[in-house]
């Protein structure tokens, strides 16, 4: 860690506890991220996932998954979403694990008309017809209380079919964002918010802070695992108005923050230099890379240098550089 | 009824009654509870279809009971501080049902929202001093629940308050330079945004009248562009309902809504889109005068 990186690991912790408070936690959970291969979406990677999701431990078999891909607009040629494809991959995966009940459901941040996330004709096209899709804007919703207490909100609507789900998850694409710098699965979590309460876009969290909200629903809301599209990302103005960087694998684990902070090094910027990362860190494992095992390829292996805004150099580093 | 499209309507509005809950008010979908804005569309789309709604009386006295002190309305009776940005759905509805008392009390609520601003944002290319209509209280403002206020307020004669004429200059102020609306971004970050069809139908709707329909050109044609072959029914149900009030013809448009609404209804069925299909179909000005 260089003296700058540290010097604003410092300001930010000091900043969230209150001044003298300890600086973030040393957690000695071990955190298994896997990196699996996966050069294009025309490859059948869904037997892959499937190993590694029991090698993790999860328990699918009899179980009612609900998959949160980003579906947060859409517009032809623009890699913004989770590629469709590797939705499907995942759903195939799960079913053939033996899930009862396999739901892909978005709460899409901008777009009001379903038809461009959840329902896109494409999407549906694309899975087996055993698995449902849900618009996750317009439905009902259940409160759960705010367990991360960053903001001064005391509660959240969630969705209700991410609360009824007995396996919930999170399926990012790795992007670049233009306000939090990266967007990946603790961000994606603003799409588990029903519009119908939240607004186009979710403007509360906005209001409340980004950064605090992201760790909010981050501690707040049932994910049991994450799986992030890094076959092809997005660099430069994302979410939306970026440019396809392809990057060539899967990266997956238990632990959000983990996975988070390998697809960050991945994208050749820092953790420690992303404020929500580092606050993060504070209460969930899996922060420094000392705590992260990789089991199968190791993240050097895909490291490379998303292009960013010029506001954002400055995140720029990490291990690979 | 003298609508081309008169039996069809009278079916797909009759459909609507499957969906009705014990309570008298209607979900967005199959398996969930009343809601506010599916039980307005629904009723709004048998007025439109110039139909009765058995039992009206219990869906009227489901959506009083959503309503706060204040006038606006919420979206359940046990969920009424949540979704108050469909006040102004509430209203129009109230007004062409000739509640006027309800009515009233939600434009005096209407009035009274008021979104926040922001200084402003080096990254965003837009004036955050202008004061429109949020979806939520104490957060910015934003296209639909701004153009959703203003589309009440003209058809209540309120166009030339003082909040209107405001509201007007932030719908203009959001619009993309290549013509429409998104969410309410058009530049961030040195790029133009992507207009959206619905948010674009529910701003020109807002300004027509007030605004050079030269201006609206370029926003007009978006909707027009590619609309026979479009798989969004929410989407198409505004650019009919749009493009019809701005005098275009929208048979072949609403030949495709009908296809769309008579498609065997699976997981993607939305209750109140379904009924703003049918408000499209129909030959009355729902959201115009």
């Amino acid at each position: 860690m260089t003296r700058r990186q540290f010097l604003k690991w410092l300001f930010a912790a000091l900043g969230a506890t209150g001044m003298g408070v300890v600086i973030g936690r040393n957690f000695r959970t071990i955190c298994p991220v896997t990196l699996v291969n996966v050069p294009d979406y025309s490859r059948d990677f869904s037997k892959d996932v499937a190993k590694v999701l029991l090698e993790d431990g999860m328990i699918i078999k009899g179980k009612k998954v609900l998959l949160k891909p980003n579906f947060v607009e859409f517009h032809p040629g623009r890699p913004i979403n989770t590629d469709i494809a590797f939705i499907r991959n995942i759903a195939e995966a799960c079913l053939s694990l033996g899930a009862a009940d396999v739901v892909v459901g978005e709460a899409a941040g901008h777009r009001r008309d379903p038809a461009f996330s959840a329902y896109h004709p494409l999407l549906r096209k694309a899975l087996d017809e055993r698995v449902r899709c849900i618009d996750m804007n317009h439905c009902d919703a259940v409160k759960i209380p705010n367990k991360g207490g960053y903001s001064d909100v005391s509660a959240f609507y969630l969705a209700s079919p991410v609360a009824q789900a007995d396996v919930v998850i999170n399926l990012p694409k790795m992007k670049t964002h233009h306000w939090m710098g990266v967007t990946l699965s603790m961000k994606n979590l603003f799409g588990v918010l029903p519009g119908i309460i939240y607004g186009w876009p979710k403007n509360p969290l906005h209001i409340k802070g980004i950064g605090k909200s992201i760790l909010d629903l981050t501690l707040s809301v049932p994910v049991h695992y994450v799986i992030v599209d890094a076959i092809v990302g997005m660099e430069g103005d994302g979410p939306i108005l970026g440019n396809s960087k392809p990057v060539g694998t899967i990266i997956m684990g238990k632990h959000p923050l983990a996975v988070d902070c390998t697809a960050t090094r991945i994208m050749g910027f820092d953790p420690y230099n992303i404020p929500y990362l580092i606050y993060g860190g504070r209460n969930l494992p899996g922060l420094a890379e000392k705590n992260i095992t990789y089991p199968r390829e190791h993240p050097q292996r895909y490291a490379t240098k998303f292009a960013c805004l010029p506001k954002f150099e400055n995140l720029k580093g990490g291990p690979f550089w | 009824m003298t609508n081309a499209w008169g039996n069809e309507i009278k079916k797909l509005t009759e459909s609507l009654l499957e969906f009705r809950l014990n309570d008298g008010g209607f979900p967005y979908r199959r398996g969930n509870a009343s809601s506010g804005e599916p039980t307005i569309f629904a009723t709004a789309a048998f007025w439109a279809s110039d139909m009765s709604l058995p039992e009206t009386e219990k869906t009227l006295a489901w959506l009083l009971a959503s309503v706060n002190p204040d006038g606006s309305i919420g979206m359940s009776p046990t969920l009424k501080t949540e979704g108050i940005w469909m006040s102004p759905h509430f209203a129009i509805l109230m007004h062409h049902l000739a509640k006027l008392p309800e009515r009233d009390r939600a434009i005096k609520f209407i009035l009274e929202f008021k979104s926040e601003t922001y200084e402003q944002k080096e990254d965003i290319d837009q004036d955050n001093s202008l004061i429109g209509w949020p979806w939520v209280n104490g957060t910015f403002g934003w296209v639909e629940p701004t153009a959703w206020a203003l589309i009440a307020l003209n058809i209540f004669g309120l166009e030339n308050h003082p909040r209107c004429i405001e509201a007007r200059k932030l719908i203009l102020d959001r619009r993309i330079a290549g013509g429409g609306w998104n969410y309410g971004n058009r530049y961030v970050c040195h790029s133009d945004l992507l207009p959206f069809r619905d948010t674009t139908a529910l701003a020109l709707l807002a300004l027509r009248g007030f605004v050079e329909e030269n201006l609206l050109k370029s926003s007009i044609e978006i909707l027009e562009k590619e609309s026979s072959d479009l798989e969004a029914l929410y989407s198409l149900a505004w650019s009919v309902i749009c493009l019809d009030v701005f005098g275009k013809d929208v048979s072949k448009l609403q030949e495709r809504l009908y296809d769309m609404l008579s498609l065997p209804r699976g997981e993607d069925f939305n209750l109140a889109h379904f009924a703003l299909g049918i408000i499209a179909l129909s030959d009355k000005r729902v959201f115009s005068k």
